[in-house]
């Protein structure tokens, strides 16, 4: 198994949202979902093509989904110095249909709505893409310097781009790089905890996608999404779960993650 | 199925040409605080607390800072484009028939096209400009003050007393890096931007007093940096939030600048120009007045 690791500098505030959630509570995730990375670089891909960003249009209209392809499974970012969730207290709008937010002059009620919102601030994030073949990840190295919009809110350069680094399949006790899949973790009998839960989301693979280019404007082929629970080790903890990981030793990467995130098992 | 999903797609966006194609563009800036500011955050009782950010490490190391945030300055921009004055005294948001949260959501609006928009079950519009930044050099706490709500008449009326009550403030002097990213929007629609990033400096914060400056070095140059790109090179002049040093963020925010070594204020590469300090300014101020030209006197 090859692997890259992208260093992130954030420019923003971002928000992942947790899903599902509350529309007056808007909660993020500590960290870049999987399928958040995926998207984020097809886009800096995309823009590196010289191509223009996608527009997105509404869910009713099916909109087309820009990931990379199936052959690249994003693991991830991961904040790896100061970082913070900022909770912020805001008067959204109830509903669309007036002005009073921009008037100079108001009668009337105010028509608002109180909203707490997070906002994830981090100094660097590290994410990690996994392919089985190095050759596969040649395209990826002129990514650094590029930046895009990261996540529901947010902004993200690339400071750097690795090497493809070689890891082998090894059972240690370490701590992940990235979040583990609960259900593997529980069965290996690591109940020792130390881990915060979140519920995550994975794209449903169609069967017949066969794309494998990043640099142009096709769609990636993804049915929709679907759920899974997993383990997040927010703080250095002194007990470490002995899993299967990809590892050279510096990086440990969950072979769980990335089976489940392929679609080749389900939990 | 399968054979809907693959659309041809396109940006959804009007065609543009050669004369006016879409580029990336990004403001780097420092602001300083002028004078006590003051971003709304929670109100405890009589209290009314400013925004912080709290960071961490996984090591238990904490630090807290003062804050403006992106989204606050967002909304300031977008308003000052909504209230810009037209030729004929029309405000350009009464023209356009574009408000907040009611858009006009038209992909030729001269603020909907940059900042996006939003018509609940018909169409959206991404917004291509992202605000960064804000999160304060030095961690200086804010500082709390002694106010009152007084009634206007000298003679004390009935049940005209006032009601006291403390504010926080961000205090002078305090800077802040802040970022303003646009992507794939054309000269004519940045120009929207350079224009809204210029006229809002004097009116960022709530209530009064209000506004920032662009910070200078001590050869009174402005800390600011502009790029306009389809490439980007170099290096990005981003500070760290964990920097509390002014002097510290000031010199990387140059060397970052003028990557790997360059001692002019215009940078020019494949695909990729960069104006620094005075030159910067004067580049954001002639878009702003092509925005000024072409959209409230045209």
């Amino acid at each position: 198994m090859y692997c890259l690791k992208f260093t992130l500098t954030p420019t923003a505030a971002m928000t992942f949202r947790i899903l599902p959630g509350s529309i007056l509570n808007i909660a993020t995730y500590p960290f870049v979902p999987p399928t958040t990375l995926s998207g984020y670089l097809r886009r800096l891909a995309m823009m590196s093509a010289g191509l223009e960003l996608p527009e997105t249009r509404i869910n009713k209209d099916n909109p087309p989904f820009y990931t990379l392809p199936r052959n690249y499974v994003t693991l991830g970012a991961y904040p790896t110095s100061w970082s913070g969730v900022h909770r912020t207290y805001r008067k959204g709008m109830r509903d669309f249909n007036h002005d009073d937010f921009s008037k100079l002059y108001v009668t009337g009620k105010a028509n608002f709505q109180l909203h707490t919102w997070e906002y994830f601030i981090a100094e660097e994030l590290v994410g990690y893409l996994v392919s089985e073949s190095d050759s596969e990840l040649a395209d990826f190295q002129d990514l650094e310097t590029y930046g895009c919009k990261l996540g529901k809110e947010g902004f993200a350069v690339v400071k750097t781009v690795s090497e493809p680094i070689k890891l082998e399949q090894k059972t240690v006790a370490a701590l992940s790089s990235t979040i583990v899949p609960m259900e593997p973790l529980l069965q290996s009998g690591n109940f020792a905890g130390g881990f915060d839960i979140y519920n995550l989301y994975r794209y449903d693979w169609d069967k017949y996608s066969r794309a494998k280019n990043i640099l142009d404007n096709a769609p990636t082929s993804i049915n929709g999404f679907i759920s899974f629970v997993a383990a997040y080790y927010s703080q250095k903890t002194n007990y470490l779960p002995t899993l299967d990981y990809y590892t050279n030793d510096e990086i440990y990467l969950p072979v769980s993650l990335v089976n489940l995130l392929k679609g080749e098992t389900h939990v | 199925m399968a054979a809907k999903k693959e659309i041809a797609v396109a940006t959804g966006l009007p065609k543009t040409d050669a004369e006016n194609p879409r580029m990336h563009f990004d403001i780097y800036a420092i602001f300083e605080g002028s004078q006590e500011l003051y971003f709304g955050h929670e109100v405890q009782v009589n209290v009314n607390l400013v925004e912080m950010v709290k960071l961490t490490t996984k090591e238990g190391n904490s630090i807290e800072k003062c804050y403006i945030s992106p989204t606050k300055r967002r909304g300031v921009e977008r308003r000052c484009l909504l209230w810009s004055p037209t030729k004929n005294g029309e405000l350009l948001g009464d023209k356009q028939k574009c408000g907040i949260p009611k858009t006009c959501a038209l992909p030729d609006c001269p603020i909907c096209a940059p900042y996006g928009a939003l018509d609940p079950g018909k169409s959206t519009l991404i917004g291509r400009v992202t605000h960064g930044g804000g999160v304060a050099i030095q961690n200086i706490y804010p500082v709390e003050k002694q106010r009152a709500m007084h009634p206007a008449r000298l003679v004390n009326q009935k049940d005209e007393t006032p009601i006291p009550f403390k504010r926080e403030y961000n205090q002078p002097g305090i800077l802040y890096p802040v970022y303003n990213h646009a992507l794939s929007v054309t000269d004519k629609e940045f120009a929207s931007v350079a224009y809204a990033f210029l006229d809002s400096l004097g009116r960022i914060g709530a209530g009064n007093p209000k506004g920032v400056a662009i910070a200078e070095t001590e050869d009174y140059k402005p800390l600011l940096v502009f790029d306009r790109y389809l490439v980007p090179r170099g290096k990005r002049p981003i500070i760290s939030p964990s920097i509390i040093e002014p002097q510290e963020a000031i010199n990387d925010f140059l060397r970052l600048a003028r990557y790997p070594n360059h001692q002019t204020d215009y940078i020019e590469q494949s695909y990729f120009e960069r104006w620094i300090g005075d030159a910067a300014l004067e580049k954001l101020q002639e878009y702003s007045t092509n925005f000024v030209e072409n959209i409230l006197q045209g």
